[in-house]
């Protein structure tokens, strides 16, 4: 009959202190803590995937949410949201929670000027928390270095895939062009040389058909005027934005920007470059172009004919070649392929995003999704020439093309990457330097069609453009707009 | 809180006071909450919770359902103008080309010119249409093998805004010519005309069901062949989407091709807004098709009847449970007891608890539309748990409060128990430690009735210490010394009557004084006070028995007896003290009674022989004495002067030993005459010789005055016997210390003799076979040998002598009888028996003989006249025959006339024995006149050749003959011995050689009788040597 009174005592403090547990920080090694099988989360992830990409990325996500997200109590809902630039302004949106903009997704693809926005508002989770040491070292140094936005140690942008920018050509075209000028690949190899074979190419052309005159066609194209631009200069030796701590010293060089400007603008006025439709590999498609530079995974879009009407398609075949660099400079291409930005939630959520993108990373699945979608893998495992070979077997179809532009991509990655250090009014600044010149190009070049379809010979059409003050105001121009957008403010 | 069990471990029956209180509450909170209970589960509140919850979440689901068909119906597949539009815009066309839709074949220019036509319409509809994209993707009258169609397909990425400059817009599929005039970026997957899987698939169902349908109903309005069909990846974009066809009809009702829309299914998503199913945000929504398998119902849509579970196709989900229900892109709903529509979990899923769901149908089609049977329903399902944890959560908290309730009130009873039960615990102290003697008081509890009881207890503890006060008070009355004490080993409390130690006092024992006795009046002590009383009495303590002391006065006056009674059975030890002085004073002088002489006050002899004992038994010395000491002349005093001063002659003796010894050993009178002294003090012999020595001087030194003025020394014989060289025990030290003592009376009176082994030994048997001899005597145990006597003339024998044969082992020769009987002074019965057996030995054996009967007889003994009588009597006639034969004893002149005139009395002769050695001499023969002559055997022996024993012989013969006195050679054993005696001219032999003493008188062998005779004639006639 003898209790002990405070052990009574001690016993009801207990029984009603247990719903007072405290909440445990999220542990790397304990790393399902939080999810529950019998309880599964539904996260949903924005991408800005289309078609091959799309669909490689639908199908991993249908596998995991068939396999790993049963064992976890994980769902993954994925939704695209068309381009780069869509994505990052509906995210960039709905973290500010602008009227009539969606929920925060629950992981997004982003680059990191993006993503230091987002971490602007306070909406980006820390996924370094969710990683082992041993887990980490399993990516390239590089790319985790790129989602770390603050130096010191974070990691807010998951890398999943990565890319560079290829030179890629319609080999079948080319031939016949090549066999007729005599020109050769390895003169692609400097954008300076790209730029007199496009000259060569638009004379060709026109001369192919004598009846019809002013009839040249555009030979290359740039789909990412500020990969350009950037890597340009930095190719020639000064570095645009120069980021230190987040802020960003502009260094725009007056000679430099004239090259970029002689291999880019110039060209584009004359009608030897073009940069029709959304996409330069859309005008491959129809034979409106014979090449472009852009993203290495751009040739699962690569298409595999040539429609030239209605009636008349024929087979092409793809050469990549290494990203061509200024005569003179140091080589040096852009590394780019977004990341997963995990927004801050709770630790169940943040979790099973980390537990997906872990998963998705995996050799297996990183290799299939890169092969599939064109991407370089971002485990040391996985990026392994043989490794993404083996994966592409049986060579055929976009496969075929993967493998085929593998060298050049891993060529131009070995060549060196430039890798965009996001900084405040990164996103305005990156968004001028795509739109300034190519705008500019473009309108001038559409001023010089005018005048020549209403009877200018194209010579003098073009000549006003060609004169230096039209690069001075332009230069002055975007210095302006750079030094503005360097220096606003975050978005509020 | 052990009021239920004693400290002793014992239990106590009955019920503990917490236990009165804790119980009744427990009860009480144990009602109170089945109460509680049955409240709410008679009340059906948790029913009614859940139908609430189940109607909300139908509710929602109907809801969400509602707004899906508002944007699929009147958004999404509003079709109604754009297809006026587009159907007339394609008559236009195909009358402009003559052409009718059968003549529509992919890449035809008919067919471009239709795409041409009709572009800008459709371009307009997408920008303001909510689609994702619109399509028209005209017949092919060659029905191309590869599936190739001419189509316009336009994708908006962004359908709810309308941007500027159609940027938003993407061709997806068109001929290039219009692509290039339309002036809409090509999409990545842009082709210049339709893949249309082949008509099978469900990839081209979009396409085919409605033309199918429209040539099946010719007549029906296009507008009701709409169909919505499964999502599919249209334009390869790798983003599923749900679409919306219509058929395009010519004038004549041929089948242009289909119109349609397009709808990604992350457009649907959001209008299946799952988390706001359930509060925590775990529901799901299915887009589903219901199967009208089983008991379809138009009127209950696409639910589950009762018993009968329906299945659905998943076209779409949100939220993540589903992923637990859904199996295989199928989930079977069906209705539960209580008619709600649940989902079992998937197989293979982590859970087994259902999910409640609620499945609405969306009614996309009219019932006569040929897609009728397909039932778009969307399903909400959300874990039931989940769904009913409102009636959970308040049943959980009813219960946890319950039992939070029930176990503050067990806390709370048993708080109230525990302090209510200290009080009493408190008050249990006070009774415990109450001294029955002391006026009792207890603390008040605060209980009414507790304070009552204690109030009665009080009142109680005074009678029963009154009670006990009047005990005291008899006790001292009797005025006895007497006092009691009882100890309760619970308290280590002894309590004591009044006389206890009053009692104490009169021992007189000096360390006793440090208490206060005087002060001890309260009747308590404690064990620890208690103890050192005792431990004052302590060397005053003799145990008597188990638990009784003897406690002796400080002047050995007075005497305590205490008694000790533990009582286990209850815990206490008793005890009672009482003055036993009478007793004690008594005892001894009774004691000293018996164990003293009272004419001389000295020990007597057993309490000497017992303190002796003990002595040597418990404390043995290194060396002692024991000295027996008899009174020399006491009976002469007596004789003389009266017993009275025989008893002053031994005082005076008394006190000359108590003098000499007191202190020094052990003395006691052990009878009238005889004093034992037993003296332990000395070291070494040679000290108890000089105190013995000491003693004798004392002893001679006292005197005893006469009345008639003589004065007596006191003279007494004393032997010695030491400890431990001569004895070790005390009978052997007082049996030697009295051989001693025998020895010294016998020599030199007066004196102290030491115990001399020897000659103890010698005589020892003289002292231990007495009895023997008494035994002999009286029961003449004596044979009687006879040996024959011959006649040395003639070989013939005369007589035989009757020689005495003990029976007694102990006695084995008739020397051994003779000495022990002369020491004994029973000679005379020797003497008697001796004649008297030997006599009736003889004549029994012999009857009436001539020869004659040799009896020997004792010197110094006379038979008495009675005796003589009766040898006359009972031999009378025979006793001519007798011969008396003087054996060799003390001789006198006297005793030789008794036996010459016995011998002339009975008529018999005189022989003497042993002539020539002891004391049979010459001088005997002087004064008797005696028959025969025995020459004795030492000088027969070897007579042959020792020329002195012939001598003594031949003077012997020569003097016998010459008085008439026949001569006896006693001991011839050889034949020269023989020769030498008949030679010297002996009469009569007698010795081994002519026969042995035997039982039976027997003659001699004829040979010795010729040996003899021829001897005898060898010397006849020659004159004999004598």
């Amino acid at each position: 009959m003898r209790v002990c009174l405070p052990c009574m005592i001690l016993g009801v403090f207990a029984l009603a202190g247990c719903s007072g547990a405290g909440q445990a920080t999220p542990k790397a090694a304990d790393n399902t803590s939080g999810l529950n099988p019998a309880n599964p989360v539904q996260i949903e992830l924005w991408t800005y995937y289309n078609g091959a990409q799309q669909k490689a990325f639908e199908t991993l996500v249908d596998e995991f949410n068939a396999s790993r997200g049963k064992e976890l109590g994980v769902v993954v809902a994925n939704s695209s949201q068309g381009g780069v630039g869509d994505l990052a302004t509906a995210v960039t949106a709905s973290a500010q929670q602008q009227v009539g903009s969606s929920d925060m997704p629950d992981a997004f693809l982003s680059y990191s000027d993006t993503a230091l926005v987002v971490d602007g508002f306070g909406r980006v989770a820390d996924l370094s928390v969710y990683l082992t040491d041993e887990e980490k070292s399993q990516y390239v140094q590089g790319f985790l270095e790129e989602g770390d936005l603050s130096d010191d140690g974070v990691l807010k942008v998951f890398p999943v895939a990565k890319s560079t920018e290829t030179l890629q050509i319609n080999g079948t075209d080319w031939q016949t062009f090549a066999d007729a000028t005599g020109s050769n690949l390895d003169e692609l190899a400097t954008v300076e040389g790209v730029t007199a074979v496009a000259q060569r190419y638009f004379e060709w052309t026109d001369a192919r058909t004598p009846d019809v005159l002013n009839d040249g066609r555009p030979f290359f194209g740039r789909d990412a005027l500020a990969n350009y631009l950037i890597t340009g200069s930095q190719q020639l030796g000064h570095e645009i934005f120069g980021v230190k701590e987040g802020s960003c010293s502009l260094d725009i060089d007056r000679a430099t920007m004239k090259r970029l400007w002689d291999n880019y603008y110039v060209p584009m006025v004359q009608g030897w470059f073009s940069a029709e439709g959304k996409f330069r590999s859309d005008a491959v498609k129809t034979g409106d172009l014979l090449c472009y530079v852009g993203s290495s995974s751009s040739v699962v879009y690569f298409p595999q004919t040539v429609t030239v009407d209605d009636q008349t398609s024929y087979p092409i075949e793809l050469v990549t070649l290494e990203n061509p660099t200024f005569q003179g400079g140091e080589p040096c291409s852009p590394q780019q392929g977004a990341g997963f930005v995990v927004t801050k939630s709770d630790e169940q959520r943040e979790r099973a995003c980390v537990e997906f993108l872990k998963w998705f990373t995996a050799r297996e699945q990183n290799t299939e999704f890169a092969v599939a979608a064109g991407y370089i893998p971002v485990t040391k495992e996985a990026l392994e020439l043989d490794n993404l070979i083996a994966a592409s077997q049986p060579a055929e179809g976009e496969s075929s093309k993967y493998v085929d532009s593998l060298p050049a991509t891993l060529g131009t990655i070995d060549a060196g990457l430039y890798e965009n250090r996001p900084f405040v009014g990164g996103v305005d600044a990156r968004k001028v330097l795509d739109t300034s010149l190519s705008a500019k190009a473009m309108a001038d070049r559409a001023v010089v069609m005018e005048a020549i379809a209403s009877g200018s010979e194209p010579a003098d059409a073009v000549a006003p453009f060609l004169d230096e003050a039209v690069f001075t105001v332009w230069l002055a121009d975007i210095t302006s707009q750079l030094e503005r957008a360097v220096s606003s403010t975050p978005q509020n | 809180m052990n009021l239920g069990v004693r400290r002793n471990g014992k239990k106590r029956k009955g019920l503990s006071f917490q236990v009165l209180v804790v119980v009744p509450f427990c009860i009480a909170l144990l009602i109170q909450g089945v109460l509680g209970v049955a409240v709410f589960v008679n009340g059906r509140i948790f029913d009614q919770m859940d139908a609430d919850a189940y109607d909300l979440f139908s509710e929602r689901v109907i809801s969400d359902a509602g707004n899906l068909e508002d944007d699929m119906v009147f958004h999404w597949s509003d079709l109604g103008t754009l297809t006026e539009v587009v159907t007339a815009d394609v008559a236009k066309t195909l009358a402009a080309h003559g052409a009718q839709a059968s003549d529509i074949t992919t890449g035809s220019d008919l067919a471009i010119s239709i795409i041409n036509d009709t572009a800008n319409d459709l371009i307009e509809y997408t920008r303001r249409g909510e689609a994702n994209g619109v399509y028209l993707i005209l017949a092919d009258a060659n029905n191309s093998p590869d599936g190739a169609r001419s189509s316009l397909y336009i994708r908006d990425a962004n359908p709810k805004v309308g941007v500027e400059g159609d940027s938003d817009l993407m061709l997806a599929a068109c001929p290039i010519s219009v692509g290039r005039q339309l002036d809409i970026a090509l999409d990545s997957q842009w082709t210049s005309t339709f893949q249309l899987a082949d008509e099978q698939s469900d990839q081209s169902s979009f396409y085919y069901k409605p033309v199918q349908a429209a040539l099946q109903y010719p007549h029906a309005k296009i507008s009701d062949l709409g169909y919505w069909g499964r999502p599919v990846d249209l334009g390869w974009s790798g983003a599923p989407s749900i679409t919306y066809s219509i058929p395009l009809r010519d004038a004549s009702g041929g089948i242009c091709g289909v119109l349609g829309v397009e709808i990604r299914l992350d457009r649907i998503a959001p209008a299946l807004p799952y988390r706001s199913l359930d509060a925590e945000g775990n529901g799901s929504y299915l887009l589903t098709i219901a199967n009208e398998g089983g008991a379809f119902s138009r009127t209950t849509g696409a639910s589950p009847l009762p018993g009968v579970p329906r299945s659905y196709e998943v076209l779409d989900t949100t939220g993540a449970s589903q992923s637990l229900y859904v199996n295989d892109e199928s989930v079977e709903v069906a209705l539960d007891e209580k008619n709600y529509m649940v989902v079992e979990p998937a197989s293979g899923a982590v859970v087994d608890t259902v999910a409640a769901a609620y499945a609405v149908e969306m009614p996309l089609y009219s019932s006569t539309s040929p897609f009728a049977a397909e039932h778009w329903s969307i399903i909400g399902l959300t874990p039931a748990e989940g769904l009913f944890s409102a009636s959970k959560s308040l049943s959980d908290s009813l219960i946890k409060s319950l039992l939070i309730s029930a176990l503050v009130g067990i806390v709370v009873a048993f708080l109230t128990a525990w302090l209510s039960s200290s009080r009493l615990r408190h008050l249990m102290r006070e009774v415990r430690a109450a001294r029955p003697e002391e006026p009792i008081s207890f603390t008040p509890t605060g209980i009414i009735q507790v304070d009552e009881l204690s109030e009665a207890i009080e009142s109680l503890g005074s009678e029963v210490a009154d009670a006990a006060s009047r005990l005291s008070q008899i006790l001292r009355l009797t005025n006895k010394g007497i006092g009691a004490f009882e100890h309760y080993k619970d308290t280590s409390m002894i309590k004591y009557t009044d006389g206890f130690f009053a009692t104490f006092r009169a021992l007189e024992i000096p360390d006793v004084d440090t208490f206060d006795l005087d002060s001890l009046t309260s009747g308590s002590l404690s064990v620890k006070e208690f103890t050192r009383f005792m431990h004052c009495c302590e060397p005053y303590i003799v145990t008597e028995d188990t638990n009784r002391y003897l406690i002796s006065g400080f002047n050995d006056t007075t005497w305590v007896r205490l008694v000790v009674m533990p009582d286990d059975s209850r815990n206490r030890v008793y005890g009672l003290v009482e003055d036993v002085t009478h007793e004690i004073e008594t005892r001894r002088r009774i004691e000293h009674e018996r164990d003293h002489d009272i004419l001389t006050g000295l020990p007597n002899r057993r309490a000497f022989e017992q303190a002796v004992t003990k002595l040597l038994a418990t404390n043995p010395p290194t060396c002692a004495v024991m000295v027996m000491l008899d009174l020399d002349n006491l009976k002469f005093v007596n004789d003389t002067y009266g017993h009275d001063w025989g008893d002053q002659y031994i005082k005076t003796t008394g006190s000359a030993i108590r003098a000499a010894f007191r202190g020094r050993g052990f003395y006691s009178r052990v009878s009238g005459d005889e004093f034992l002294i037993f003296v332990d003090c000395c070291e070494t012999r040679a000290a108890i010789d000089k105190l013995l020595g000491e003693f004798v001087a004392i002893l001679a030194a006292n005197v005893l005055c006469a009345p008639d003025g003589k004065i007596f020394k006191v003279r007494a014989s004393m032997g010695a016997a030491y400890y431990p060289t001569d004895a070790v025990d005390f009978v052997h030290l007082r049996e030697y210390a009295d051989f001693a003592m025998y020895v010294a009376k016998n020599s030199r009176k007066g004196e102290l003799s030491t115990f001399d082994r020897v000659a103890y030994e010698k005589q020892s048997y003289i002292l231990n076979k007495k009895e023997d001899l008494n035994h002999l005597i009286e029961g003449g145990l004596v044979d009687y040998h006879f040996q024959p006597l011959v006649d040395a003339r003639v070989g013939e024998v005369i007589g035989y002598e009757a020689l005495m044969r003990p029976q007694l082992k102990s006695l084995p020769t008739p020397d051994h009888v003779l000495a022990l009987a002369s020491a004994q002074s029973k000679l005379y019965q020797i003497e008697r028996l001796t004649f008297f057996s030997a006599l009736e030995a003889f004549y029994q054996k012999m009857g009436t003989t001539d020869v004659a009967l040799f009896v020997n007889s004792i010197a110094t003994q006379r038979l008495s006249s009675d005796d003589e009588l009766a040898l006359v009597e009972l031999y009378g006639g025979q006793l001519k025959h007798l011969v008396i034969e003087i054996i060799e004893t003390d001789y006198s002149r006297e005793m030789s006339l008794y036996k010459e005139s016995l011998a002339r009395r009975l008529g018999a002769r005189l022989a003497i024995d042993d002539y020539g050695s002891g004391y049979n001499g010459e001088t005997s023969l002087l004064d008797l006149s005696v028959d025969f002559v025995k020459l004795d055997a030492c000088i027969v022996q070897h007579i042959d050749t020792e020329k002195d024993q012939q001598d003594i012989a031949r003077n012997l013969i020569s003097y016998a003959h010459d008085r008439g006195i026949c001569v006896i050679a006693e001991g011839v054993e050889t034949e020269a011995e023989l020769r030498m005696v008949i030679a010297m001219g002996v009469d009569i032999l007698q010795g081994y050689l002519l026969g042995k003493p035997a039982a039976d008188p027997c003659d001699i062998p004829s040979e010795t009788k010729a040996l003899i005779c021829a001897i005898v004639a060898e010397f006849s006639g020659k004159p004999p040597l004598a």
